[in-house]
């Protein structure tokens, strides 16, 4: 059984809902399949740990877009920033846009390693659970699967070669939306529009004025506010 | 015994009602309402507005200086009232406090430049150095949450004559402390390209907080959610509390990339190497009575994080108090809203 891969973070509550939704069900559905093949419940939550065991790190790989950096990657989609860059700094985009995926192929071997560990964990953890009822053993099963996950996950995170990667590739997007804006600048100033720098000149010295007047502003409040007491 | 096949069948039969439910609720989300208390906006500056909580009625007002909300930048304080059952700000009003809160108002781009510098003296400050004159004040209770416990931080040490009793609440104070997963992922961030590419997404944040624990905070939440879909204020607060994560607003470029490197890749609030305007900021200047409120099960801001504080201060009446809970339990948890609001009354009743 395959679970829909999800290309984009979930930005609002009811995606994050549906994913969350499709993963319990795929569970359920493993369980009921179990069953309806050995006739046994004990055989049944055995071969489905197995199964479970076994699915664990695509679960966790097709939870990686919606997670961390891929989730960043996702919401500026440096891939955007390529037509109008190629033409103003060709070599510059590429060479980032090269590096971005790189970093992105080495994030994957992370989250494999994510996958592994967990899976690990989780075959070694589900052979002492007792069977019960089928509503219990399966939200025992799936509270079992997200603790290895996240235990997994937890461990990979914190090293250095997990912070590094997350940090380059934030670091790349961000140049990637920096050189467009340089480039929507340029245009601006073709144009003879005003450009981000000089509205920015503008918005500042608006600040200060703003400023200026309110501390005239604060003595006549204390006035007013010594006269009541 | 029952046929376990038959079980399992009506399981999935049940599971895909309840999913159903919780769906049609959480679709409804966005439309919740951001807070429960009345409140007016008295004083404004900029990005910043200043609200003042109407009193509760009935309730007999205390003659102690006015209580002032600093909340983060990185999130909504519309979590401070989630509803009548759930809000610190309304339990603080049944006590008495005459509250106010600053909320932050979320940058536009135009706004990108705005320092920390802005929110702190100018905002934080206006906000302080209005109340103290429109009431007649000498100095106010300040009451810091999270990041915006910090900025509280700061103010007090650049203007403790101004700050009559402290209040932290999941505060940063050691930003590098081995256990902070979020300070790992900041040492390696370049905040000059940062800071270049203008402000940062409130989408983009909101999906950090939750890849700290994404397995438990994207999936097995909702599933959780499934067995309380019958108490109907629980599915409320579940829901306001959904919308208040995916809600975070986005960041001005500026203040962003400052953040993170004064404070998460330099740790220069504890070092002493803090200048904002032009001042230092000494937290050895801090002298003020300080309450240190954290929760003990934090994974944004651990307490390994928040504990130091009395390290630092010059403060002799220091008290700290820890809650069972996690970060977000700090607002919305049985035990930490019972107990915050009536350790802060009391706590501020005792120096008043």
């Amino acid at each position: 059984m395959e679970s829909s891969a999800h290309s984009s973070p979930p930005t609002q509550p009811e995606a994050a809902f549906g994913a969350a939704m499709r993963r319990f069900a795929e569970l359920l559905e493993l369980y009921r399949q179990e069953l309806e093949r050995t006739r046994d419940p004990q055989a049944a939550m055995h071969a489905l740990g197995l199964r479970f065991g076994a699915e664990i790190e695509r679960w966790v790989r097709e939870s990686a877009p919606t997670l961390g950096v891929r989730g960043f990657g996702a919401v500026i989609n440096p891939l955007a920033s390529l037509m109008p860059q190629a033409t103003a700094n060709a070599a510059r985009t590429v060479e980032l846009l090269t590096k971005w995926l790189e970093l992105q192929g080495q994030l994957g071997v992370l989250w494999a390693d994510v996958g592994r560990s967990a899976a690990e964990r989780f075959t070694q953890r589900v052979a002492v659970v007792a069977p019960q009822s089928p509503a219990n053993d399966v939200r025992r099963h799936y509270d079992l699967w997200i603790d290895c996950a996240e235990e997994a996950y937890a461990a990979t995170v914190r090293t250095a070669d997990y912070c590094r990667v997350q940090a380059e590739l934030i670091n790349i997007s961000a140049a990637l939306i920096a050189q467009r804006h340089c480039y929507a600048d340029t245009l601006a100033h073709l144009a003879g529009l005003a450009t981000r720098v000089e509205l920015q000149a503008v918005q500042r010295e608006l600040r200060e004025l703003r400023s200026q007047l309110d501390a005239r502003a604060i003595p006549r409040a204390r006035r007013r506010g010594k006269r009541r007491r | 015994m029952h046929d376990p096949i038959a079980l399992t069948a009506e399981l999935l039969r049940e599971f895909t009602r309840q999913a159903g439910e919780a769906a049609d609720k959480l679709q409804g989300a966005w439309q919740e309402p951001t807070g429960c208390s009345l409140r007016a906006a008295v004083w404004r500056e900029d990005r910043a507005v200043l609200y003042r909580y109407l009193p509760l009625p009935f309730v007999r007002a205390t003659t102690a200086a006015p209580l002032v909300i600093c909340y983060a930048l990185v999130n909504r304080p519309y979590v401070l009232d989630l509803q009548s059952e759930c809000s610190l700000i309304r339990s603080l009003l049944a006590a008495g406090l005459d509250v106010y809160l600053i909320e932050w108002q979320a940058p536009m781009e135009a706004d990108s430049q705005l320092a920390l510098v802005d929110y702190i003296e100018r905002f934080l400050g206006g906000a302080v150095r209005y109340l103290r004159a429109s009431l007649g004040f000498e100095s106010v209770n300040l009451l810091g949450v999270c990041q915006g416990g910090t900025f509280s931080l700061c103010y007090a040490a650049l203007h403790p004559g101004e700050i009559r009793n402290l209040i932290t609440m999941v505060t940063p104070v050691d930003f590098q402390t081995p256990d902070n997963l979020l300070s790992q992922w900041a040492r390696g961030l370049d905040t000059e390209l940062i800071r270049s590419a203008g402000n940062l997404s409130g989408q983009l944040l909101a999906g950090l907080f939750l890849s700290l624990r994404p397995f438990r905070h994207l999936h097995q939440k909702y599933v959780e959610l499934l067995g309380h879909l019958a108490d109907a204020r629980a599915v409320q607060q579940f829901v306001r509390l959904e919308r208040w994560v995916f809600d975070s607003p986005d960041q001005a470029a500026t203040a962003f990339a400052q953040f993170v490197r004064w404070f998460y890749q330099e740790n220069r609030l504890i070092r002493g190497t803090l200048d904002l305007g032009g001042r230092t900021v000494e937290l050895g200047r801090i002298h003020q009575p300080v309450l240190n409120i954290y929760a003990t099960q934090d994974h944004i801001v651990p307490p390994s994080a928040s504990m130091p504080l009395q390290r630092y201060i010059a403060s002799r009446d220091y008290r700290e108090y820890a809650v069972e809970t996690g970060h977000i339990g700090m607002y919305v948890s049985q035990r930490a809203r019972i107990t915050v609001p009536a350790t802060i009354t009391a706590w501020l009743r005792e120096r008043s």
